[in-house]
Formats: C-alpha cells, structure tokens, sequence
C-alpha cells in the first residue's frame, strides 16, 4: 500500500507542469555552474570536471535543493489537509502510517528526479557543445558524476526532505518547512565558518547537515593531483557525517510516521479579552449602519497591517526565526576570518563588516518564503471569496501584507544589530551607535526592494512554489551576477553599491551616491507596486490572463499615474546614475570596464616590454588635496635620464583616468599619437634624446575623487587613512608596466591575450638582470615634495619631513630624500595618533587611529626591535626615518623607503587575548621593514624568482621579528598557518606550481606560504649566524645596485656558501623542487627508568615529488627531521606553548623509524617536526599524546 | 432592483457555466435552484464581484456592479458555499475584524459583534478559534459575516448546508424577516427552503435558466399533470422509457413512481403536486 501511495505522489508530481519547469532551472543551474563557473575555477591546477569541482558544485547545489523539498516533500501531506481532502483519503482502508510513508517516499523521488537534472547540467556543461576550447577537461566517467549525486544529492534531499517534512507534518503548517530551510541554512553556514576555527573541528561532521564542511575538511590538504582524480573516499569523519545525518533523516520520518495525527485539534483563538461583551437577547439580525467614508481605506489599512503585522511576528515560528537571526549573526560574529589564527577584536566596524553575503542570503531566505506566505495567505486559509468580497480596497491587502513583510525585516535586522551590540557589550569594546543606525538601514534597504520583487512574482504566478522558485532564479542570478559576471548594479535588481566600513574613512559620500541607486530600485518598486495592486488576486479569476482583463477594466487614473510617474523616476534616475557613474566616470564601477582598460593597456604597451626606456632619476611633486570637494591638485617636475647605449626617438607618457590635464610637456618632445582611451599619450624627441642626455617632463593635473561608484575603496581619497601610490597622481613614465595588465589566465584565454602577461627571463638568462622586478629600468629617485592638506590631517611622502607650516585652513608638509630612495613610494594623510621612539639614530613614529590603540605601544616596542637587528645582521639602515601608518581599510600592508602603510584591520585591530593567538601585526612590521632591505635596497632582477627574493625573504625577516620578540613557538604557530594557506591559495590558484627559486609574482601561495617554512627550516638547520651571514653577503653584493640586478640563483649561491654538505641537498629539496612531505609520530611509548623516563616514538616519513605531469610519486628519504618531547601544557594551551622536555635532530631514510629519548619530568606527548621545517599536507598527526 | 442580463461565461474546456443568464430580481427573497454544475455559484460569484463574466451586464440599485465593484461590495453581504478562516483567530476577533472591514463605526462595533454572535449562538464559543469549529459552527459564523452591517443584496449560497434541523430552521426565519428593501438571494439544492421562503425562484440548468417566476405560479402549473402509481421493479425500466418520470421513491418497500403528464396514464392515479415534483419536472428526473 506504501508503494502504491508512493507512485501515486510520483506520479502526481511528475505530471505536473511546474515539476519539469523547476526540473530544467535545476538542470540549467548545473550547466551553467560547471560550464562557467568551472571554467573560472578550473585552469592552471584543476580540470573543470575533476571530481573534486563535481562534488562541490553537488553540494553547493543541495543548498538550492532545500527549494526542491521545500515545495514538493514538505506539503505532501500537509496540501491534503490545505485542500481538505484529508477525510476522504482516510475514508480508504489505508493506514495513516502508510499514507505519510508514502507520501515521503514519492515525493523524495521525485526531488531525487529533480536533481538528477543537476547531474545532467553538469555532464552537458563539461562536455556537451558550448565548452570552451581553452580550459581543461577530464574525459568523461560516469562514476565521477553519480559518486557525488549518491552521497550529497541523495543523502542531502533525504535529510533535508525529513527535517522539512516532518516539521510541515507534524505541525500541518507548511511555515515550518521554511523555519526548517533556515535552520539547514544556519547550520549550513555555521559548520563552513567553523571550518575556519580548529578548536571546532572535530565537531564539523555533527552540525554539517549538507556534508559540504566535512568534505572541506579532508580534501583540504590534498594537491591539485589528488583533487583532479580522486572522490572522496566513504569513510573516516565524511562516513560519520553522512551515516549521522542519514540517521538523524531516518529518525525523523519515523518520528513522523509514528506521530502523526491526522485530527483537528482544538485550539483556543488568541482572543482579547477586553472586550465588555454585553450579551443581550438577539431575535432579529441586528442592523449596523454602514459607514464607508474617503476616510475608510486608511483606517482598513491600519486594521490590516496590524492584523498581517501580529499574525507574523506573534507566530512561533517567526520567534524561532528571530533567534535564527540572533544565532546567524553570533555564528557569523564568532567566526570571523581570522587572519593567521587571530580574529579582529569585535569592533562595531568589524562586526557590521563581517555581515556579508551569509546574512543577505538568511534575509533573502526570509523574504522569499514570507512573501509567499503572506500574499497566499487568505488562499491557503480559503477565507478568500469572503475577504475579497469586502467593501476593501485591494491596494489595502498588498500595502497591509507589505508593510508586515518589512516589518519582518526590520525586526530580523534589528535582531542582528542587537545580538551584536551584546557581543560587545560582552568583549568591553566601544559601541558606535551611530554606525549601527547608518550602517544596518544602509544595508536593510535591498531587502525592502527584494520584498516587493518577492511580492509582485506571487502575484504573477499561480502558486506560491512557483513563485518561490522565481525568487531563486532571481537569487541565483544575483549570486551569479555579483560573484562570477561583476554585473553593474543597474542592471541586478535591488541592489546598491556597497563598501566595507572603516574607522578611519567616513563612508557618509558613498552611502549618499549609493543612495541613489536606492532612489532608483524604489522607483522601480513603485512600478510593481501598483502591478501588484491592479493585478491582486481579488476572487476567483485568478489567471493571469483574466486578472489582466480586470486590471485593464479596474486600474484607475491614480494607479496609471502612479505606475507612470514611477516608470519615468527608474528611467531618470537610471538614466542620470549611468551617465555619472559610467559615461562620464572615469573608473567605471565594472570590472568589465577596467579589463577593457587592461586589454587596451596591453595592446599599446606590450610592444615596449623589455626594451629600454629614460630612467626617471628625480620627482618633484607638489600635491593638494581638499576633502570637502574631493579633489586635488598634483604639479612638478620628473626628470629623465638616458642611461641606455642609444637614442630614444619616443617616450610615453601616461596620465590616471580621473585627472585633467592643465599642462603636461615634455623636454623637447611633441605629442605624436594619443591613446585617450586609456590616458596615454606617445612624445616623440625633436631631437632625440642621446645616451647622457637628460630631459625634464613638468606636468599639472587636476584629479576628481568625487565619483563613487561601486564598492571602489581603494586609492581614494578618504576623510582620513588616506593611501596613494605615486603613480595615481603623477604621469606614469615606465614603458609596459605588468601590474597594469591583465592576469586572470582564464580572462586572458577570453581576450586572446598571450598566456603570461610578462615575458619574464629564467634565472639564468643574462638579459633579465637588465631590469628590476619594480620598475623595469628605474629605481631609485631623488624625491622632493610639498604636500598641502586641510588642517587637522597630517600628510607623508618620501623621505624625509623637512618643514611643516600652517596657512588659513591649510597644513603643509614639506619632504626631501637624502638617500635616494625607492620609487615605490605613497602618498598618506590622515588624523593619526602618533608614537614616537628612536633607535641607533633613526627616529621611528607610528601614525595611527586615535581608536585603535591596542597594540600599538606593543607595535613600537617591536619595531624598534627590529630595525637594529636588521641593519645589523642584513646592512646598514640608509635613512634618518622610518615610520609606520595606518590606511583606510584592508589587511595587507606595503612597504616604501623608511615608510611601511598598514591595512586598517592588518594587527592594530587583532584580538591576541589568547596565548594561541599569532601576533599578525607584529608579522607584517617585521615583513615590511625587511622589505626595505628585501625589494627596496636590493631591488631583483626581472627574472623568475624575483618574487621569492623579495616576500620569501621578508617572511624570513617578519618570522625572526617573532623569534625575537616571543620566541620560537609563535613562529610555529604562524608556519602551522601558513601551511594551511599554501594548500588553500595553492588549490584555489589559476597559476600552476612551480619550484620557489623561479616563483613569479603569480604563484604568491609559492613565495609567501611555502617560503615561510622552507627558509625559517634553512635558518634551524644551519643556524641564524650562518643564514644572517648568507643574507649580508647577498646584501653587500646587490644593494641599491644600477641597471644589474640579481636572481635567485645568486642568493642560492651565498646561501649554500653557508651551508654544510649534509643540508645542501634540503636546500635543493626547498628551493628547486616541488615536494611534500607526509610526516607523523604513529606510536609513542613510556616507561619510568629509575627517576627518568624513557620514551620510544615510531616515526612515519614518506616524500612525495611533482612531476611536471602533475602525477605524485613517492621518492626516496633522507631527511633531517626534528623530533621534541614535551611537557603537560601542551593539553592546556597549545602545542606550541608546551615545555620541551627534549630535542634532537635526526637523520632519517626509512618510512618506519624509532627514535628513543630520556627525560627527566614526566612527559606528555612527541611532536616530529615541531617547528614545520618540511612542506606537508597534515601537521595535526605530527604530535601522539601518552596514553 | 438587481438586473442581470445576458450573463454568459465559459470556462475553459469549453464549459459554458452561464449561457446567456438573465434575471430581474425585486427586493425579497429570491430561490435559486438548480443541480450541482447548473452554474448556481458560478452566478453568485459573478454578482458576488469575485468573477467576471465574458459578457452581460449587472445592474444593482445605480450601481452597475461589473464596472465598480466597489460599488457593490460596499452593499454585499456575501456568504459563499465552501470556505475557510484564518486559522487560530477566535470568533470575537475575526468577526470584529470584518465588521470594521466592513465601515462598522468603532462606536457601535462590541454590540454589533456581540449580538449577531448571540444571534448565531456563538456567543459562548466567541473565544475560541473559528478554525477549530465544527462544520455547523463554521457555517453558522459565516451567516453572521455575511450579515454585518446593513447589506442590501444579501447572497448566501448554501447557506444551511451541515445546520441541524432547529438550526435550520431559526435561520430560515431569520433570512424570512429581512428588511423589504433587501435582496436576498438563497442558492440552495433545498427545495422545501425555497418553496417555504421565497416567493420567487428561478432554476438553472446547465447554464441557463430553466424556468423562474413567482414560486406558487409556478407549482400551480402542475396541477393535474402529476400522476402516481406503485410497481414491480421489474416495470421500472418500461415505465421510465414510456413516461416523463418526476420522482422514483420507496413508500414502505414499495417503489412508487411520479410522472408528469397532460393526461392520465394507465393505471396511474392523480397525485397532489409537490414542490419536488416542479424541481424535476425543469431538470429531469434522476432515475
């Protein structure tokens, strides 16, 4: 009988229409996530097809799927009582149990059939017709496709159908499937962002529903090889979630089978009781009059929106739901990225940051399915003929039903703002009130337009599914457009620009732009506002077509009106914000846009890579800028030099797109071709300009900052944290410059660009030593400079600060190099707090927010800590300054000559209450201090490996500011991260793997986070005088070199100098080849020996190398590995913090090897490795605790 | 005072569920009649402002209701043949929530919902979800919507349909006491409901309007034309295909058939008419 209920709910459901409408935007949904996003995704490390891109997309896509059981398993039981037809199913001789059995089992088949249409969109987006030629795919294997439909699809519909189902069921509301689908989702998105915290880790397999975070977890370390060719094996902790879930399913529909119980209950109404009822003898039908005034539809309106308002927000499941937000946002708050293990303090700036897409998704979750429930509501109830025949306006039913929508919204955001606000009440961190109020009615308004979208595709379509299956197209598409297509927000509905909020920078003028495009989507609103109105359901003609025919004969002039006036708005002001933020904005708010700038950039300047160019030798630069009108003025002098062996016949020159030009000349040259379109201009020499020569280029540019279009925050002027590179205010004088090119490989591919985008020379090769990695032919400068700023800012350029003085409103900073310096260089101003120090004659200062003064004393203390160290142990510190100051925004950080620019949240703003917590900011001082001997001072040679030279040997320089300043184990702690993230950037990256000493400035997961490891492991080996002593001589040999620069061939040579016979092979392994090891300690024993312990630990040790076909084979070991027994404070901290009780440094070339160690104090566990000298996979079975 | 014309609406597939309707209706009660799928609801909704019917005209009062529907809604008490509540909402509320829907002045709003609950013995249950009624309960709470106020076209549809007996009947007298100037239309398949209370009356039948007239006038045409006889079943299949049967029943086992004729049948006898026998002698009889 099961069965046969079953295949009748099948059937039913595969009969209908709107199964196969939703059916195909499943299957498109695949073609297109695999066919586009694959293809973005895919390229240098991982086909489009691996199984690793199948099994994500699978369970990504389950996410979506909660639409599929949410409409077609929740309601199956739960319609018949809708449609009342549940007693004559009863009046059968079927048992409830069977019939709500069935009903699941046919309904979970088909969602099963539904998205199986997702595997098909997969198959034909990998290998059907509109593959591009250009990404790489995998043949096809069946198996790869149904493994990950067997153990996401399947099991994810079943479990997701069971929860929902049951709700809905038991419950007979189909609003408990919704409350359902946000707990999925909540639980979704808590057990991805945990991922992010390895305290939780072992807990992930029990709050991930989808199996999407446990797959995460074990395919994390794997390589690029791994993720092309393997599935995820069925066991170990993906066999625990999955067989735990499908449990918990199973439970589910029992539990549902077993209490279901198909009779009304008695429910007592929510009455209010303080009405005086008089309860009189009535004999006659009582007659009120009626009083039905101009003044009626208002007070309709207010009963109604009342009545929609209570009716929502004093249901259970929208309680539930307003503890989901509250739950959502701690989750999301908690877990914040940290950055290398420590999280930003809970700043109400990084709180309202850290609401991103995850709580636009849980709000839109929530519109979509209210909008449903609200506009189908009378419907669903059957009250319908009785309310529609009321003496009501039908714009009274939408606006009421509206207006508890929003209220919804209002009340779910207000629910987050103020699970926030008690997070910080909770930490002690300052609450700015007023960035709550700006910021949450800022980001709260798109949901108000997405409501009223959500409203007006009810009212369209027939049912509230379909509608509901609208909205996730418009979801998807959105999604779609903001990630992958960089769609401008014209064009994707209810959107506006949007930025980060900063402490430093007012955001109030973006906001205000941005409002505009608010002003646009209301508009808009409006329109489909009065649609919805004229086209409100209003009895029982209730096809489109028919209402179409009522709204034809019933829209009055008011409604036509309203309808127009709101047409032309949305067109005007659609109209208006594309002229100012595309046709006349100079830095269009679409990627699109800047890519068309890099293609032609490169089209124009490619044919004048590595060719000679004048030197730029000095930089006069007098700058202004006015923060209440956004702009600024930028005059001076470059100076040319022709260093070369030949005339120049041209130079070009380039302006940035935002600046008008007053004057612009070049020393005895003519303009002789321009190239507007982006900004450039060709001068040729009358006459040329000979070897020796030198000429002068004066210019004088007016720029506009005032345009802020979408979600640009960089390089602009801010109300304070100000950062500019040089060359965004005065003409770029470089030749081909790579950094201005286009470097996605697969957007190249789409632009016909060659592969690379520079022609970069191998290590060897002669000619690349002709060009520095920076610059190409310049370098250094003499800098002078003058910078003029409203008063209150304090302004840095090059050099050093000669002179400042005051005039009316205006500040001036006047700056001179007395060593050349480099021309990477800044342009900073801002309202700083300052400290002051000194250190072997160099004055240091650190410029930073008034409010974000945590850790700056600590900040100065280790800053001043390392510049001596590294004058020093690398070469003499040239300058009589060097400071240090906080930007606007970001987590990165550069480095000038004497002058390092912070990222907002890059330290000042970490959270380091814990003894686990890496000290970031401390990290990036050291990193980019050292930059100024690594990548200024000794600026490398255009060649493959430059960019090791430079990041691996600041990590180098950042890890020993460490050392120093808390010892070995923060080291430790900073390489387990940094591990992590070589794995993750590594499988994420475009770019294939190379060996360290030829990484280019592509494979950044290779120079930063691989390099870390391999040159701190060198220093353990041969010691830190010996690794100081290779550096200094590298120094000593390269720095502030002239038109030769050096490769990593030459820092491998004074490096090996220095370095035992015994390692010189592990530098070889470190440097020139792609290995991995596999190491752990898999048994540990002990036994008391007198009053000391004896511990016996087995080693495991496998060495795995890349071949160039991007196989991984085992190759043979001899590997100098670290082995440290340690105390107790290991359980109570971390690893890192734990005593170490003893150490020894062991030669081993066996898989299985035993090392034997005696301690004094009881020991607690044996760590190989401690302190990652070796690149691998796992670092977690590297540490085995005594029984 | 209600003047429907030429109503006709198809749906699709063809059925046509008015087919050229058209009605003069007078203050009063008025009976509509007809089988299930005669287009009776369909009628109703059409004049209920919830459908639009292909073409025709309707005519309340000034009010042509087809072009404001407003017009009408702010004069309708409307009580349609199957429908729900909000669930959970007791009867206190919702019936307060309609009246104020409906112009109640808040003045007058607790005596009005306290006596038309009274009126349909609900008062007791006033604190209980309507949702959670039984089918008589529920019915009886969608009598008092429709009654709020002071409607002037009243149009209940089925409006006994699950009443016991005594409630039935207090209704019917109640619907039988309504002011002069109100329109009150019952659609029902009651045929005694209409015979008793409602002077005029039309039958429909798929579509169209079989007959209508003043409710006596129409049963004193029989008079003399209803014969009676009881018979074997095994005559019963002759006699259907010989006569215009009106009524098969069983009078004590015996099956005894009515038909309608001009003159007497062989071996039948003259039988008083029945209202009934009017009822199926517009539609058929069911055999």
């Amino acid at each position: 009988m099961t069965l046969s209920i079953a295949r009748y709910e099948l059937w039913r459901l595969l009969r209908s229409k709107q199964f196969w409408f939703t059916a195909t935007v499943f299957g498109t949904l695949g073609f297109v996530m695999m066919n586009y996003s694959g293809a973005l995704l895919g390229g240098g490390n991982i086909s489009v097809n691996s199984p690793h891109n199948i099994q994500l997309f699978t369970a990504a896509l389950t996410l979506f799927g909660i639409f599929l059981v949410a409409s077609m398993v929740a309601p199956a039981v739960t319609r018949d009582f809708e449609l009342d037809i549940w007693q004559v199913v009863f009046s059968y001789p079927i048992s409830w149990r069977q019939y709500v059995a069935g009903k699941f089992m046919g309904s979970l088949v088909a969602a099963w059939i539904a998205f199986a249409f997702v595997i098909a969109g997969f198959v034909a987006g990998a290998h059907g017709p509109l593959v591009r030629e250009t990404v790489r795919i995998n043949p096809f294997d069946l198996w790869h496709y149904a493994y990950p439909f067997l153990v996401f699809g399947l099991v994810n519909l079943f479990v997701m159908g069971a929860l929902l189902f049951a709700l809905a069921t038991l419950s007979r509301r189909v609003i408990w499937a919704y409350v359902g689908s946000l707990l999925l989702f909540i639980l979704w998105s808590v057990s991805y962002e945990i991922l992010n915290d390895e305290r939780f880790e072992p807990w992930v397999w029990v709050f991930d529903a989808m199996g999407y975070s446990s797959y995460e977890l074990v395919i994390r370390y794997w390589t690029p090889f791994e993720l092309d060719t393997r599935l995820i094996p069925l066991r170990g902790d993906f066999l625990l979630n999955r067989a735990f879930w499908v449990l918990v399913g199973g439970l589910l529909v029992a539990l549902t089978v077993w209490r279901f119980d198909p009779y009304p209950r008695s429910q007592r109404g929510r009455g209010s009781d303080r009405e005086s009822a008089i309860r009189r003898n009535v004999r006659h039908i009582p007659v009120t009059p009626q009083v039905l005034t101009s003044a009626t539809p208002l007070r309709q309106f207010r009963l109604r929106a009342r009545f929609e308002v209570l009716r929502v927000m004093r249901s259970v499941p929208f309680l539930l739901l307003v503890v989901f937000a509250i739950w959502n946002t701690i989750a999301i708050a908690r877990m914040i990225d940290p950055v290398f293990g420590s999280p930003p303090l809970p700043l109400t700036r990084v709180l309202i940051n850290a609401l991103g897409q995850s709580f636009w998704l849980f709000v839109t979750i929530i519109v979509v399915f209210y909008a449903a429930e609200l506009v189908w509501r009378e419907r669903q109830s059957r009250v319908d003929q009785i309310v529609d025949s009321l003496p009501v306006p039908s714009w009274v039913f939408f606006g009421s039903k509206l207006a508890a929508m929003w209220g919804v919204i209002g009340v779910v955001v207000l629910a987050c703002a103020a699970a926030l606000v008690a997070i910080q009440l909770a930490s002690g961190t300052p609450v700015v009130w007023s960035l709550y109020v700006s910021e949450l009615a800022f980001r709260a308004l798109p949901f108000l337009w997405i409501g009223v979208l959500a409203f007006f595709f009810q009212v369209l379509s027939p049912n509230k599914f379909l509608g509901m299956l609208f909205m996730l197209i418009y979801l998807g598409l959105s999604l779609a457009g903001s990630t992958i297509f960089d769609t401008a927000n014209f064009l994707v509905f209810g959107t506006h620009p949007s930025t980060d909020v900063s402490g430093l920078a007012s955001q109030t003028m973006r906001r205000l732009e941005a409002l505009e495009y608010d002003a646009y989507w209301a508009a808009l609103c409006l329109v489909l506002a009065v649609l919805c109105q004229v086209l409100w359901r209003r009895g029982t003609d209730e096809g489109l077509g028919q209402r179409l025919r009522v709204a034809r004969q019933g829209a009055g002039r008011l409604a036509l009106g309203t309808a127009l006036a709101g047409l032309v708005a949305f067109v005007g002001i659609g109209f208006a914000l594309h002229r100012e933020d595309v046709t006349n904005n100079p830095i269009p708010p679409s990627e699109n846009r800047e890519e068309a700038w890099q293609v032609r950039y490169e089209e124009v300047m490619r044919p004048l890579e590595n060719l000679p160019t004048p030197v730029i030798t000095s930089v006069k630069l007098d700058f202004d800028t006015y923060i209440e009108t956004l702009s600024a003025e930028s005059r001076g002098q470059i100076v040319l030099e022709n260093r070369h062996d030949a005339p120049f016949e041209d130079v070009m020159v380039g302006v940035p797109m935002i600046a008008r030009v007053n004057r612009l000349a070049v020393e005895g040259a003519e303009v002789a071709e321009e190239f507007p379109e982006i900004g450039f201009t060709r001068h040729r020499f009358e006459p040329p300009m000979a070897p020796g020569e030198i000429r002068r280029v004066d210019y004088d540019l007016e720029l506009d900052f005032s345009n802020y279009p979408g979600g640009q925050a960089n390089g602009r002027l801010e109300t304070s944290g100000t950062a500019m590179y040089l060359f965004e205010v005065i003409p770029d004088l470089f030749g081909y410059n790579v950094i201005n090119a286009l470097s996605d490989p697969n957007k190249r591919r789409q632009y016909g660009l060659p592969e690379n985008r520079a022609e970069i020379a191998a290590p060897d090769e002669e000619w690349g030593r002709r060009f520095n990695a920076l610059f190409g032919v310049s370098n250094t400068i003499d800098f002078e400079g003058t910078y003029g700023v409203d008063l209150g800012q304090t302004a840095f350029l090059g050099g050093e600060l000669t002179r400042t003085w005051e005039e009316g409103e205006r500040a001036y900073f006047h700056y001179k190099s007395k060593a050349p310096i480099s021309l990477a260089l800044t342009v900073q101003q801002g309202e700083y707090t300052t400290l002051r120090d000194t250190v072997d004659g160099v004055a240091l200062a650190l410029h930073h927010h008034p409010a974000d003064d945590y850790h700056a004393q600590t900040f100065m203390e280790h800053f001043k800590a390392s510049v001596p160290y590294y004058s020093r142990e690398f070469g003499r510190y040239p300058y009589e300054e060097f400071r240090i100051i906080q930007k606007a925004g970001g987590i990165g950080a550069n480095s000038n000559s004497g002058q390092l620019t912070f990222g907002e949240f890059a330290g000042f703003v970490s959270n380091l209450s814990k003894d686990t917590s890496v000290d970031w900011g401390t990290h990036v001082i050291g990193h980019e201090a050292g930059h100024n001997w690594w990548g200024i001072m000794v600026t490398s040679a255009k060649a493959e490996g430059a960019f090791m030279l430079q990041e691996t040997l600041a990590q180098y320089a950042g890890m020993i500011l460490l050392e120093k300043s808390y010892g070995r184990g923060m080291v430790g702690r900073f390489l387990r991260h940094s591990l992590k993230q070589y794995h993750t950037d590594r499988n994420a990256s475009n770019f294939e793997e190379v060996p360290l000493y030829r990484s280019r400035q592509e494979t950044d997961y290779v120079h930063y986070w691989k390099g870390a490891p391999i040159i701190y492991g060198i220093k353990e080996m041969i010691g830190e005088a010996a690794m100081n002593q290779a550096l200094a001589d590298y120094f000593s040999d390269w720095a502030f070199s002239v038109g030769r620069y050096p490769t990593s061939l030459d820092l491998l040579a004074h490096l090996r100098a220095q370095t035992p016979a015994e390692y010189q092979d592990t530098i070889s392994d470190g440097f020139q080849r792609i290995l991995m090891h596999d190491l752990s300690v898999t048994e540990v024993e002990v036994a008391p020996e007198g009053n000391r312990f004896r511990v016996d630990a087995t080693l495991r040790t496998r060495k795995l190398e890349r071949t160039p076909e991007g196989d991984e084979t085992p190759v043979a070991i001899n590997e100098p590995l670290q082995v440290v027994v340690v105390d107790d404070e290991i359980n109570r901290s971390d690893r890192y913090n734990a005593a170490i009780l003893a150490e020894r440094r062991l030669w081993v070339d066996e898989e299985q090897s035993v090392v034997t160690f005696y301690v004094d104090e009881e020991p607690t566990a044996v760590i190989v490795d401690p302190y990652h000298n070796f690149i691998e996979r796992n670092v977690d079975d590297n540490v085995r605790r005594f029984e | 005072m209600l003047e429907i014309k030429n109503l006709t609406k198809t749906y699709a597939g063809d059925v046509k569920a008015l087919d050229d309707v058209s009605l003069d209706i007078p203050p009063g009660m008025f009976g509509l009649l007809g089988p299930n799928g005669a287009g009776k609801s369909t009628l109703m909704r059409t004049v209920a402002t919830l459908q639009l019917p292909d073409s025709g005209t309707i005519q309340f009062g000034d009010v042509d209701v087809l072009a404001e529907p407003a017009g009408l809604r702010s004069k309708l008490g409307y009580l349609p043949q199957d429908f729900g509540v909000y669930p959970g909402v007791s009867a206190w509320d919702l019936l307060s929530h309609f009246a104020t829907l409906k112009g109640v002045p808040k003045a007058r709003l607790q005596e009005t919902v306290s006596d038309m609950l009274e009126l349909v013995h609900l008062f007791d249950k006033r604190h209980k979800a309507v949702s959670t009624y039984s089918g008589g309960m529920l019915q009886r709470f969608g009598i008092a919507q429709a009654l709020l106020g002071d409607p002037t076209l009243i149009i209940v549809d089925e409006p006994t349909a699950g009443l016991d007996p005594t409630e039935r009947h207090r209704f019917n007298n109640l619907l039988a006491e309504i002011g002069e100037n109100v329109v009150v239309i019952l659609s029902t398949h009651i045929v005694d409901d209409v015979a008793d209370l409602c002077p005029l009356m039309a039958v429909m039948k798929s579509g169209k309007i079989a007959a209508q007239g003043e409710t006596k006038e129409l049963r004193s045409a029989l008079d003399g034309k209803v014969w009676r006889r009881e018979l074997a079943k095994s005559e019963l299949d002759a006699t259907t295909r010989d006569h215009q049967v009106l009524l098969t029943r069983f009078v004590g086992g015996v099956p005894v058939v009515d038909v309608f004729a001009d003159e007497q049948p062989r071996d039948f006898e003259l039988a008083e008419p029945e209202f009934e026998h009017l009822y199926f002698s517009i539609v058929g009889a069911e055999v």
